[in-house]
Parts: C-alpha cells; structure tokens; sequence
C-alpha cells in the first residue's frame, strides 16, 4: 500500500509538473492530426466551459462548445477523489434506494427520517424507478442503506458502489505519432460493406490483430460481412468523442487554476456517421457532446465495430454496426476539471474516477430504451448491486443482449465480479473471461461459476517479445502529448488516435458483443437468449471438459455461429 | 434390432433366387409347363429364358433413417431423386443383376442445434446430396395369366455417399461422408407398348454409422445414411 501510494504520489508529482510546462506560454509547435499548430497561452480567468473558437489554436471545423459540466458536479468529484483515496466501493454518503410500490410522499419521508439528518423527500435524485439519495453528514453509505434497509417503505436500499477500470489494462507507453488515414483511403469514412476474402486490408491486421485469427474472423466475416448498418451496439463506458472540437475547462495548473484548452476529435478509423444516440451520465450534460478523456471506452468500442478494410490502422469484428455512446465513467481530468471549476487546487490520484452504478444502470436503461440491441459493459467491480441486476433485467426483457467483463481480479483474491455474477440469472447475460494468445487464462481473469464464455483479451505476460505483445490493439485516443526534444510535456489534448494496446475481461467482453451482433444481424429479431445459446452452443470447449470456472463453456467461435453446422460438421 | 432385421431380410432375399432356381431346375418355367397352355404371346419352349437386359430411369422419394437430422436441415426426411439402373436379366433362370445409381438431393440452411433441441438457422444455404450405388441380385415372376406383367425382389449391396454444399466453405465443411450395407428392393413393371415398360419399385437400404460424428447428426443422436426408398421407373426391356 505505502509503495502504491508512493507511486501515485510521483505520478501525482509528475504530472504537476508536466501540467505546468503544457499550460506555460510557449511557442511549442505540436502535431494535431498532421496539423502543426502553435501554443497559444491561456487566459488566467477560471470561467468554466467557455466558448472555445475565439482562442481555438486548432485550424479546421472545431465546434465550439457551451457550458461546462453538469453531470458531474463537485460534491461528487470530491466522492470520487475521496473513495480512491480512501479505497471504498463506494461514493461515500451516496445511496441508492427504491420504495416499495405504492408509497406516497408522506410513506418515503417516514422512511428517510429514520436517517440521523432526516433528509427531505423532496430532494432526492430520481433515476427513474430508483432514488439517489445524498447525505454528506454519513459518508459511510453502508450505514445509511442499513438504516434505510430496515425501512418497510423500502425495497431495497445499497451504497452507490463505484467500479474502476483496472490499471493493468493498459500497457502502453505514452507518446508517439498519430496515426493518419491514407491520403486515398480505400472506403476511410464511409460505412462500406465487403465480403473478404481472407485477411481485411487494414494495414496493421495481420500483425498485430492475433485475436481475431485466433477465431478465424476473416472466416466470419466471409459469413456475416460486418453486421447490419440498422443494428446498434451500446458501449456504456467513458465515452466516445463524436465530434471535433475545442472545449476550454479550468484547470489546476500547478501553480494556480487556469482555462486550458482542450481539442478532441473524432476517432478516424470510427467514422461519427456510426455513432448515434449518444448520451453522457458521468461528466457534461446528457444531452451534450460525449467526450472520451480516458481511451477505455473508444477502444472496447473499436474491438466490436472499428472501420475495416480500409487500408487503415486495424479491424474490428461488426464493422458495419452503428455504436451508441454512452458515457458512464470517469476518469482523472474529468475529476480534476470539476475540482478546478469548483475552485479547488492540487492533484488528485491518477486512478481516481471511476463509474458510479447508478450511473451504469442509468445508461443500461437508456441504451435499452433507445434502440440498442447489444450491450456491453466492460466495467464491474466486487460488489453486489440490486439496482444493476434489476436494470439487466430490463434489458433483456427489452430484447438486448448484454455482454459484461468478468473481472481482472483472478490475482487480488479472485472475488465474485458484479455484474457478471448477474450474468447466469439471465438468459442472454454472459460474462466473458480473457484469453491470452495461447488460448491460455489470461493472469488477471477472475474465476467462477459465474464465467459463461471466453475470448481473446490479451496477456502481457505471455507475449513477451512480439510485436503484438499478446494484447489487444483497437484505434483509441492517445491522453497524453509529448514533444521531442523535451523533457516532456504531457497535456490535455483528446484529438489524436492510434492502435493501443490494452488487456483485460474489457477487452475480451466486446469480442462477445461483436459477435453478438453480428448474430443479430443475421437473424433479426432473435432473442437475447438464443444468442447467448447459439455462443454457447458454438463455443470450443477449452480448459477442463465441459463447462468450467475458468473458460466458461469455451472460447466464442464466430465462423461456427454464424455458419452453423450441416449433417456431420 | 433393426440391423439383424435388415440382415435376416437380405439373407431371405438372397436365398429366394437361390430356391427359384433350384425349382426351376426340377420344374418347368413359366409357359413351359406340359399340363397349361402356353400364352399365346408366349415364344416357342427353348428350355431356357434368353439374356435380357432392363434400362430404367428413375424418379425416387427417399424417407432418410436419420429423420430428424434432415428434418431439422432441410425441413423433410424425404428426399426426392433420381437415378438409373441396368437390370441384366436371366442370367440363371429368372435371377437377374442390377447396376444402378442415383442421387436424392434437398436444399435447405445450415442450423444450430441447442442444448435443449431447439433449433436456429443461420440462413446459410445448404444442399445435401445423397448419391447411391447400387450392385445386387434378384429374381423375377412373371405370372401366367399377365404376360405383360413381372414382378420382382432382390438384394444387394449400396455404398452411399453424402454431400453438403454451402457457400464459403472452409476447408473441410464441404467434405463428403459415406458408408455402405445392404440393401433389399421388391417392385414390379409391365409393359407399356413395344419395349417400353412402366414399374414402381420400393427399397431399403441400411446404411450405418456413415454419420453421427459431428453436426446435426451428433446432436439427434442419429448415424444412418440409409432409408426406405419408393421409385417410380420407366425404361426398356429387350426380351423379357
């Protein structure tokens, strides 16, 4: 723990002083997508979200952007800090509750007022059925759902738990050149079907794509060439960027706060045309921009549906499928933007964030109820949580087939994973366990009864000395900048993209999703529980015969269920 | 069970040739004998029929043994088809040989079998072919009062081959599986006009363990290729 600390304290430490170096009036010349542009300085005036195209360094469409956030306020960014400083599951002195049906007014304040500050009915935070309920006076929230548990008014009552993304995903050395599309892209930014006929033209397939050999896709797309364009595919994570644009958010600068600049742009090999209803429950607005400042959720995103064959950087397994963006995490700058905003200095933790549950079961519901068939949650986290097993059962009784990360924890005690626990109570649930190049376990990938399939994850351990590492490599936003010739400058910037490598149950979860919808865009209108039978059923059983607690009933075999089988084979 | 039948079946059918000639050889074939008349169509005694030869054309229904396999593929357990077969006849008496082939064919879509029977079609084309050869003996009746008119049964043996034809195949997803046994058949024909002859002819085929090693065939439980056949033929017939 001390070493932990320790580490966090020097990434804290450096990128203080990186932060500062980025934030100086400079005349740094940077590479924004093949654009060189200068540095400009940044007013001294901590007004929040303001318009950026007056002091837009960036040439080219940028849109500017109204508001600062607004889902993520200061009380719970300073949660958020305060759970990970803390180590907590949970957002301390959040609930999440859900009366029994029937009560009225006067029922859920008998309830709340068994609660020492006796809060106000009114002031709750309706998620739909459920409401959210914040007492800063009792930040121990076990408490306080004990409290409201012992309520006959109440149904249930549990702290909002948090689930990070886990560190060990993401195994990359910052810096680097972006990578640009082909000055004559082969279909670059248009939806294009093929029908392959073996390995896709993505320039870096063959070399770095083993997962996908690994189950013979090229076969499966030979099949089902990419998915149906009317199928949506739900990332519910930290996002996606939809559109190029230059935002201006306060920021702790290291040595006062400042408004920073900040460009984001769309990922190249995603084109936006594919991108639809997206939706932010984390950070700015609902109805706003979604933005992804973290990179987890635009490359699980690229795993299920990436740009294929377009003589671009890599591939992804249902390239024709639109995605639904919805952002429910966050991660370090969107923490440190609101502290700003909220006037406060200093660095937090580099792992603080994370993604709260209410908000998952909030973009669970949403992406249920606005069109998506596939769900994918690569996010979870050891604790049990009646709100989000209740809101994975509406999805499926909505017709959405939901795929959810098992968990990286196989090595920090192996505890039961939720959601994925919820996985084997729902037919067209499945919890993905992660496979190395090998076909082995991947270290990290937790085990249980819970584990109902596999597929390729990645395992650095295991890839030592390859040019793929043994990870997974999808096209994500590069978080950090470095300039050569100096010591280093990381900055703020989300507007430049290249293939990543990344391991863990997040990345083996979209393999699932991917193929699930290409199922479904083979046969529309089956059900999610025939699509989680047909995955089953199709699988090769790895590891102990039969079903087992490491590999589930085997890894996915995308060829064999969208082929089917004949008479002998 | 159902094998010892089918063999005790051929074994019969095989010796029924057998017992035909041994009673012909004490007894005078049909036509022959000094106490009926001879048809009046009926050539003068030779004391032996004359080799003949019968060229049929086939159409064929085949209800498959792995009924639920090919239910589940191609939505039927019968087949339709069709062939040919060569009849050399007299070669001893009334026994006769036969060389035939045919090909019963159905188009369908592949599937997933699920562990509790359901069933989900991938949508993927799929045409099993099913293609027989066919080599075996048997012994004709031509009754005295229907000249025109013969009836017959046989036995023998069928190797039996069996195709899948899907788009994009992979190596090996369009490989065949085959096997072989016995077959028994029984029909009749009469002539139509001149040479040509109409007939309808039922058969059996037993052949097993060709399939039920992966696929559909695995998941039913199923391993016969076999199956009782109804044809319908049409042909010629020099001499009788």
């Amino acid at each position: 723990m001390v070493v932990v600390r320790f580490l966090c304290c020097s990434i804290a430490s450096a990128v203080a002083v990186l932060i500062v170096a980025a934030a100086s009036p400079s005349a740094d010349q940077n590479p924004v997508q093949g654009v060189r542009v200068p540095t400009v300085s940044v007013p001294r005036v901590p007004t929040p979200g303001t318009p950026g195209s007056n002091i837009d360094p960036v040439a080219g469409p940028r849109a500017a952007v109204q508001g600062g956030p607004r889902r993520l306020t200061a009380a719970r960014a300073e949660a958020f800090v305060e759970a990970a400083r803390r180590g907590l599951d949970y957002l301390p002195g959040e609930v999440v509750m859900k009366f029994r049906s029937g009560m009225g007014a006067a029922s859920m304040q008998r309830a709340l007022d068994a609660v020492s500050s006796r809060p106000d009915a009114n002031g709750l935070d309706w998620h739909g059925s459920v409401a959210l309920l914040r007492d800063p006076s009792q930040p121990d929230a076990h408490q306080l759902a004990a409290q409201l548990s012992a309520q006959p008014e109440v149904e249930f009552a549990e702290p909002n738990y948090i689930a990070r993304i886990s560190p060990l995903e993401k195994q990359f050395s910052v810096g680097g050149a972006p990578a640009t599309p082909p000055a004559t892209p082969s279909g670059f930014g248009r939806v294009k079907s093929f029908r392959t006929t073996g390995t896709p033209s993505d320039t870096d397939f063959g070399a770095y794509q083993w997962n996908f050999n690994l189950i013979n896709m090229p076969a499966a797309w030979d099949v089902v060439p990419g998915g149906s364009a009317d199928l949506i595919v739900a990332v519910v994570d930290t996002g996606i960027t939809l559109a190029a644009q230059t935002m201006t958010f306060p920021l702790w600068t290291g040595s006062a706060i400042q408004n920073v600049q900040m460009a984001f742009a769309v990922n190249p090999d995603l084109p936006a045309g594919r991108l639809v209803s997206p939706r932010d429950y984390a950070f700015l607005d609902p109805q706003g921009p979604v933005v992804d400042m973290e990179g987890h959720g635009t490359h699980v995103s690229g795993t299920i549906g990436q740009a294929t064959n377009n003589s671009f950087l890599v591939a992804g397994m249902a390239y024709n499928v639109k995605i639904m963006p919805v952002k429910v995490c966050n991660g370090y700058w969107e923490l440190m933007i609101v502290r700003a905003q909220n006037g406060q200095t200093g660095f937090i933790s580099s792992d603080s964030g994370g993604c709260s549950f209410v908000d998952m079961s909030d973009g669970i519901r949403y992406a249920a109820d606005n069109g998506a068939k596939v769900i994918n949650l690569s996010i979870g986290g050891p604790s049990q949580s009646t709100l989000l097993r209740d809101a994975l059962a509406y999805a499926v009784s909505r017709g959405v087939f939901v795929a959810i990360s098992a968990g990286n924890d196989f090595e920090d005690g192996n505890p039961t994973m939720y959601p994925a626990r919820y996985a084997i109570d729902f037919e067209g649930v499945m919890s993905v366990a992660s496979l190395a190049k090998n076909s082995a376990k991947a270290f990290y990938s937790s085990t249980g009864s819970w584990v109902e399939i596999a597929a390729p994850g990645g395992d650095s351990r295991q890839g030592t000395g390859t040019t793929d590492r043994g990870m997974i490599w999808q096209s994500t936003v590069l978080t950090a900048d470095s300039v050569a010739g100096s010591l280093g400058v990381i900055r703020p910037r989300f507007d430049r993209y290249d293939k990543q490598n990344y391991q863990g149950t997040s990345m083996a979860s979209p393999h699932v999703a991917g193929l699930a919808a290409l199922i479904m865009s083979q046969a529309p209108g089956i059900s999610p529980a025939a699509v989680e039978r047909i995955i089953r059923n199709t699988a090769k059983d790895i590891g102990d015969p039969g079903r087992d607690t490491h590999f589930g009933s085997g890894l996915i075999q995308p060829r064999t269920a969208l082929y089917g089988y004949s008479v002998n084979r | 069970m159902r094998r010892w039948i089918v063999c005790s079946w051929c074994a019969i059918a095989l010796a029924l040739p057998a017992s035909a000639l041994a009673q012909d050889t004490g007894q005078s074939a049909p036509g022959q004998s000094s106490s009926q008349k001879p048809p009046q169509t009926a050539k003068p005694k030779t004391g032996k029929l004359p080799i003949g030869l019968r060229a049929m054309g086939v159409v064929q229904l085949t209800a498959m043994d792995s009924s639920a396999t090919f239910k589940t593929l191609v939505g039927t357990s019968n087949l339709p088809g069709f062939g040919g077969a060569v009849d050399i006849l007299n070669l001893v008496s009334k026994v006769f040989v036969r060389f035939g082939v045919s090909q019963d064919a159905k188009d369908g879509s592949r599937v997933i079998v699920m562990e509790d029977g359901t069933v989900h079609s991938t949508g993927v084309p799929l045409t099993l072919s099913v293609r027989t050869v066919e080599l075996a003996a048997g012994w004709r009746k031509y009754p005295k009062k229907h000249p025109k008119f013969a009836w017959y049964l046989g036995a023998g043996i069928a190797f039996t081959e069996l195709t899948s034809e899907s788009p994009f195949p992979q190596p090996g997803d369009n490989d065949s599986d085959s096997g072989s046994g016995a077959l028994v058949f029984a029909g009749f024909d009469r002539t139509i006009w001149k040479s040509i002859i109409g007939g309808l002819e039922v058969q059996y085929r037993s052949i097993q363990d060709a399939i039920g090693s992966g696929g559909v065939s695995e998941a039913k439980g199923e391993n016969s290729l076999g199956g009782a056949t109804i044809r319908g033929m049409i042909g010629i017939r020099l001499r009788r």
